[in-house]
């Protein structure tokens, strides 16, 4: 059993398999033809060329698919069903090749079935003479019209080889001239079938042996060459295509004259030597053709289609002959030249191509290009199969001049064939036929199955019809307009509309409307301002605030006020040990020694600080102590000058006052380091680092002791990282004189060990126990009893306070449900 | 101009200073000192910066008529005699200190005075606002420390709550802000090393 | 002391008396005569801010430097540029964008002279001495016997560490479980509460005590400045 051969990939699949294995393609056609007698039944999936047997195909149509070959079973039903003498299978194959060469740039249109006439060149046998003495990349060869036998002028078969090269808008190139008037031949063949048919099949029955598999290049119009390379493998082997684009006496076929259509034979492409087979393998689009069998070959001029009536070849009479069996546009044909350089050279997809810009139902650009192409034969140049138009400037081929000239006026009408045609795909696929288009001399026939078939069948077959020629937008732009039902040129969405807006309900059930009305009503309390309730200025708390207020004050005022010095003063030998050590470092002062006190403390705490800044400056002071004063703090300075001014007025010590240091740690760094630098005068003005007794400080380190008076444990700390490491590397000492805020957090660099605060006196209570130690009566003592008995009656209030509100708690607890703070 | 050169800048500057905390070389360390002095002039900038501001907001509430133009006129009448008097006289002159004397000081001093008056109250009103374990040691150990701070009235000292308040502030209190201090350096310290690296850009670049 | 020199400070103690009372009417309630006093206060504050950063910086530390040694001080013209750049920058809200290079100048040393002196004076000093906590032979130097420096020494060291353990806020990545603390690590920071509520009643009491001063001071100053007054009517 011979296997199947795809007619996409012609590639060999197993003779029972329905889709190639290469290439997913349909082996068997998915339509069945109409039933006739003896018709084999049609595969729906086949892309065979010749699937069923239509009652509309003439009989020398029919007959040639009956002289094939044994072939395979199903071809054997296809062949039966057609009724029609199918081709054998690896010509059916090869024209299947050409038919169904792509799917993608070119929809079923009227040219359909031309392209795929002409079939693919690997499948030309190899025995075949190219009609054109070019390699075979530049020759388009007839996959199926293997005239070699056929008899005829060079510009007979030009015609032929254009119908090979022509594919529908595909990129046929070249030289699709059609035989010249002169050239144009008709074959006569007895009976319905023209005899030329017949050599042609038995043409293909020699090549069936020889048939290449069919290459892809032939479906891919976009990328790839539509007819490949010519296989011409050996010598003479050729296209019959190829023998009629041949020049005069090189190749000529040897077919004998009576069965050759006149225009054929007139055309010179075909040498009446040898017989043809009368049956041959005939297309299949042939078969199906709308033409009547005993049709008579129309009067030259008389009835001739739009299209070649307005050739000017049409006009020199030169097909002329009538043919009874001939379709119209066969027997018109003899006076269009063909060019007799050979096949049209395949067209590079690469240049740009666009086959679906063919003309939908447009004559065929190689039989509009006759007079154009009238007696051109140029050497090497394969026969035009398209002749293309001005604005299918981009298929043409490199050399191919003469199909450039091409006008729209050649092809302004549809052939009446083509849009029978397209009728009747319209038919069998659903549609309406063009009705709009049809011709009045021919009627709208139904697609044939086997046509059917052939159509590329896509991966997503369309389940509806397709839309009514009617219905299909007429392109505007690109090389197809005019046309309907073609692919569009410009992208849907270029043409930019407003898109339709589709209001899309959310169903929203009632719970989650009431959440939402709920949480809008929410939103928009937010907004709106609520007004303030009105607060009473005078409320329990106010009276309590003022209570407080009045006993803090009289607290601290009677003592004051009486001054009776009741509280006694620390002991000296119960002070702390930080107190002790403040006493014993400043009693340790060389005299005259200079030494560094900053007044890092704000104004607030003046009257805090200023009690033990009096204190520690006059025992310094009395130690002949050297003061020199820095502030990190820009009110500092001044603290120092009031301190100085009010509490040492008396004493009147000799001071230097260097300002203001900024910049916080940064800056207490810099002066650690570099003290002259940073400050190199004083706030007179006065360059103190030249006379006692900066004269002989360079550096912090070199100062006796360095005495802090903050408030801020965090200057406090300051100065301990930042200048501390300097002065403890020297051994001097740094004392603190602290507010009672700051004391918790500074006693940890005190208990270090080494000790990096020397010694600390915080609040009014380690000045006391200074003054104590001193032996000197300072603000402390004045302030100690006020100060003893604000203590003591603050923490009494805040016991009370306590214990009213434990009280409180105790009482409330058992009433409500929620206590207030939990143990 | 911002992002890159501010964030060079910063990272420039404090690796420098400080590298010189650990690396005791003559030429990095004038460097180093070199770039604290410019430190320091740039702070004294940054310092009238906020003086500028300070004038700009307060006469644009006087230009505007806000509500409180009155007391913002009153700021800018301050500032200017204060900078007019001092800046002239200077800043350690007698009209300096005088007005230093009594008007800063005056005001902030009553102020923190204020101050007494608030915390009794806090104090009074602490174990009614929160009342749990924590709340009553806080109290408890402010009652104590004020105690024994300074003599009883009509009793004098009290040696016990002298001794009490002595061991609260030497032993707990000292672990605990040892422990905040520990906190404190290390937070300082991750957070140098992330302005250092870059992770962190508070000067807006 | 000469009359003018009474006078002055008759009239400024006046002065302070009266804005004393004015800052005292805000046990009353917020009222304008506070308001009044409290803008004197920050105007003649932040005028004293300014002459004093002019005075001491602008002044002694870039003008008579160059004005003295122009050679000598050009290494002062970066900062000086810088700061004059700093004040135009950012004293328009338009221009502050550019003004952050010299903010971060500032930035970068401020934060390598905070990383330097938190290292070498506070954690190493500190992790020095909570190491030395339980060194018996430092004793002595305190002068307490062994066991009751011991018994100091570990709750001191407790303490600070159940105080770190409290802000200690790392946590292991665990799969289908919330990110949490150790039981272990929220026991010990519940004792380190404990030390902090302790510590922070004691800054209570200091800022109170140094509150009552300030309280004091002031009441002398009314006092001294009234019995006089009452005593001459």
């Amino acid at each position: 059993m011979a296997d199947l051969r795809c007619p996409m990939c012609g590639k060999s699949n197993p003779p029972q398999s329905e889709v190639c294995q290469y290439c997913q393609a349909r082996l068997k056609p998915l339509v069945a033809p109409p039933s006739t007698e003896n018709e084999p039944e049609p595969s729906s999936d086949s892309e065979d060329l010749f699937p069923a047997k239509d009652d509309a195909l003439p009989n020398w149509l029919d007959g040639l698919r009956e002289n094939d070959e044994p072939r395979t079973e199903s071809q054997e039903e296809q062949a039966d069903e057609d009724g029609v003498e199918t081709w054998s299978s690896e010509e059916e194959q090869r024209l299947s090749s050409a038919f169904t060469f792509s799917s993608e740039e070119a929809s079923d249109t009227d040219e359909d079935w031309l392209a795929r006439l002409t079939g693919d060149q690997e499948h030309q046998p190899e025995d075949q003479a190219p009609l054109q003495d070019e390699p075979a990349e530049s020759s388009a060869s007839a996959a199926f019209l293997d005239i070699d036998e056929v008899a005829g002028d060079e510009s007979s078969s030009e015609w032929l080889a254009e119908f090979q090269t022509s594919s529908l808008g595909l990129e046929e190139t070249s030289e699709t001239s059609l035989p010249s008037d002169d050239q144009g031949e008709e074959v006569v063949t007895e009976g319905d079938r023209p005899h030329w048919l017949d050599l042609i099949r038995s043409q293909q029955q020699k090549e069936s042996e020889l048939t290449a598999p069919m290459s892809s290049q032939d479906e891919d119009l976009e990328g790839n060459q539509i007819w490949g390379d010519k296989p011409v493998d050996k010598e003479g082997e050729s296209d019959w295509l190829s023998d009629i684009g041949m020049e005069e006496g090189e190749g000529e076929l040897t077919i004998d004259s009576k069965d050759l259509p006149d225009w054929l034979v007139e055309s010179g492409a075909f040498r009446p030597e040898s017989p043809v087979e009368s049956e041959q393998a005939f297309p299949g689009w042939l078969a199906e053709s709308d033409l009547p069998e005993d049709e008579p070959a129309p009067e030259a001029g008389e009835d001739l289609p739009d299209w070649i009536a307005a050739s000017p070849a049409a006009g020199s009479g030169e097909i002329n002959k009538p043919r009874q069996d001939l379709p119209d546009w066969l027997s018109n044909v003899s006076e269009q030249e063909v060019d007799q350089s050979g096949l049209p050279e395949p067209v590079e997809s690469g240049e740009g191509e666009d086959f679906s810009a063919e003309e939908e139902g447009g004559l065929p650009d190689w039989l509009t290009k006759l007079d154009a192409t009238a007696g051109e034969q140029t050497p090497g140049r394969g026969v035009p199969a398209l002749i293309l138009d001005e604005d299918e400037e981009a298929f043409a081929a490199p050399g191919v001049d003469e199909l450039e000239t091409q006008t729209d006026e050649d092809i302004s009408t549809v052939p009446d064939w083509l849009t029978q045609v397209a009728a009747q795909e319209d038919v069998v696929e659903g549609a309406a036929p063009l009705d709009g288009e049809a011709e009045p001399d021919l009627a709208t026939a139904q697609l044939p199955s086997w046509l059917q078939a052939m159509r590329p069948v896509e991966s997503a077959a369309p389940s509806a019809p397709a839309a009514k020629e009617k219905d299909k937008v007429v392109e505007k732009v690109g090389p197809l307009a005019g046309l309907a039902g073609v692919l569009p040129a410009e992208p849907e969405f270029v043409h930019l509309s407003k898109p339709k807006s589709s209001l899309v309900k959310l169903q929203v059930t009632d719970n989650q409307q009431t959440h939402i009305t709920l949480l809008e009503n929410l939103l928009a309390e937010e907004g709106q301002a609520k007004p303030v309730p009105a607060r009473s200025a005078i409320t329990s708390q106010y009276f309590l605030r003022l209570l407080i207020a009045l006993v803090v004050f009289i607290s601290v005022i009677a003592p004051l006020w009486l001054n009776r010095q009741l509280l006694p003063l620390p002991e000296p030998a119960g002070v702390s040990t930080e107190v002790y050590d403040f006493s014993q470092t400043l009693a340790g002062l060389p005299s005259g020694a200079p030494i560094l006190v900053a007044f890092d403390y704000e104004p607030s705490f003046s009257g805090e600080l200023e009690a033990l800044a009096a204190a520690t400056v006059a025992e310094a002071v009395g130690r002949g102590a050297q003061l020199v004063m820095i502030s990190t703090n820009p009110t500092g300075p001044l603290l120092a000058e009031r301190l100085m001014t009010t509490r040492m007025a008396d004493v009147n010590p000799g001071y230097v006052n260097l300002g203001y240091i900024p910049g916080g740690a940064a800056g207490l760094l810099a002066f650690a380091q570099t003290p002259r630098d940073l400050n190199p005068f004083d706030l007179q003005g006065t360059r103190v680092w030249e006379v006692a007794p900066l004269a002989s400080v360079n550096s912090v380190s070199d100062f006796a002791l360095v005495m802090v008076l903050t408030e801020n444990p965090d200057t406090a700390r300051s100065w301990i990282e930042q200048v501390q490491p300097a002065l403890g590397a020297a051994g001097k000492p740094m004392l603190m004189v602290l507010s009672a805020q700051a004391e918790p957090m500074v006693r940890p660099y005190y208990e270090t060990n080494p000790k990096q605060v020397n010694g600390m006196i915080s609040g009014l209570a380690g000045g006391a126990a200074f003054e104590s130690i001193s032996g000197m009566e300072g603000v402390a003592r004045l302030y100690w009893d006020a100060f003893g008995t604000g203590l003591v009656i603050a923490a009494a209030l805040m016991l009370l306070g306590g214990i009213a509100s434990l009280v409180l708690a105790l009482i409330s607890k058992p009433d409500t449900s929620e206590g207030k703070g939990a143990l | 101009m911002r992002t890159p050169i501010s964030t060079a800048v910063a990272i420039l500057v404090g690796l420098l200073i400080l590298l010189g905390y650990f690396i005791p070389l003559e030429p990095l360390l004038s460097l180093r000192v070199m770039l604290l002095q410019w430190a320091v002039i740039l702070a004294a900038f940054a310092l009238l910066v906020g003086v500028v501001n300070l004038f700009r907001v307060h006469w644009i509430k006087v230009k505007t008529g806000q509500p409180a133009g009155f007391y913002s006129f009153v700021l800018i009448v301050a500032l200017g005699l204060t900078l007019a008097i001092v800046g002239y006289y200077g800043p350690t002159s007698a009209p300096s200190v005088w007005i230093f004397s009594y008007i800063q000081v005056p005001v902030e001093s009553s102020l923190m005075a204020l101050l007494t008056i608030v915390l009794a109250y806090a104090g009074v009103r602490l174990l009614h606002r929160r009342l749990n374990a924590l709340s009553i040691v806080f109290l408890l150990t402010v009652l104590v420390v004020l105690l024994g701070t300074a003599p009883l009235l009509f009793i004098g000292e009290a040696p016990v709550l002298n001794l009490i308040r002595d061991l609260i502030v030497q032993i707990p209190a000292v672990a605990g802000a040892r422990g905040l201090l520990l906190g404190i350096a290390l937070g300082a310290i991750a957070t140098g090393l992330r302005i250092l690296m870059g992770a962190d850009r508070p000067y807006g670049g | 002391m000469s009359l003018a020199d009474l006078n002055s400070d008759l009239i400024g103690a006046f002065v302070g008396f009266v804005l004393t009372i004015l800052v005292f009417s805000y046990i009353l309630g917020d009222n304008p005569l506070f308001r009044l006093s409290l803008h004197i206060f920050i105007g003649v504050a932040v005028g004293f801010s300014a002459v004093m950063v002019f005075y001491n910086v602008i002044l002694y530390q870039l003008v008579v430097p160059f004005w003295q040694d122009p050679l000598g001080s050009l290494h002062l013209l970066v900062p000086l540029l810088a700061g004059i750049w700093l004040l135009v920058t950012k004293a328009s809200p338009r221009l502050a964008p550019f003004g952050s290079p010299p903010m971060a100048y500032l930035v970068g040393a401020g934060a390598a002279t905070a990383i330097g002196g938190a290292v070498l004076g506070t954690v190493f000093p500190q992790a020095g001495a909570s190491a030395t906590l339980l060194d018996f032979r430092s004793a002595q130097a305190v002068g307490l016997d062994a066991g009751a420096y011991f018994m100091r020494g570990l709750i001191v060291l407790v303490g600070t560490v159940t105080t770190l353990l409290y802000f200690y806020y790392g946590t292991r990545a665990r799969q289908d479980r919330s990110a949490e603390r150790s039981r272990w690590i929220q026991d010990m920071g519940q004792v380190g509460l404990v030390f902090i509520a302790i510590t922070f009643g004691v800054l209570f009491a200091g800022v109170y005590a140094a509150a009552l001063t300030a309280l004091i001071e002031r009441m002398n100053f009314l006092i001294d400045f009234l019995i006089p007054l009452i005593a001459t009517i």
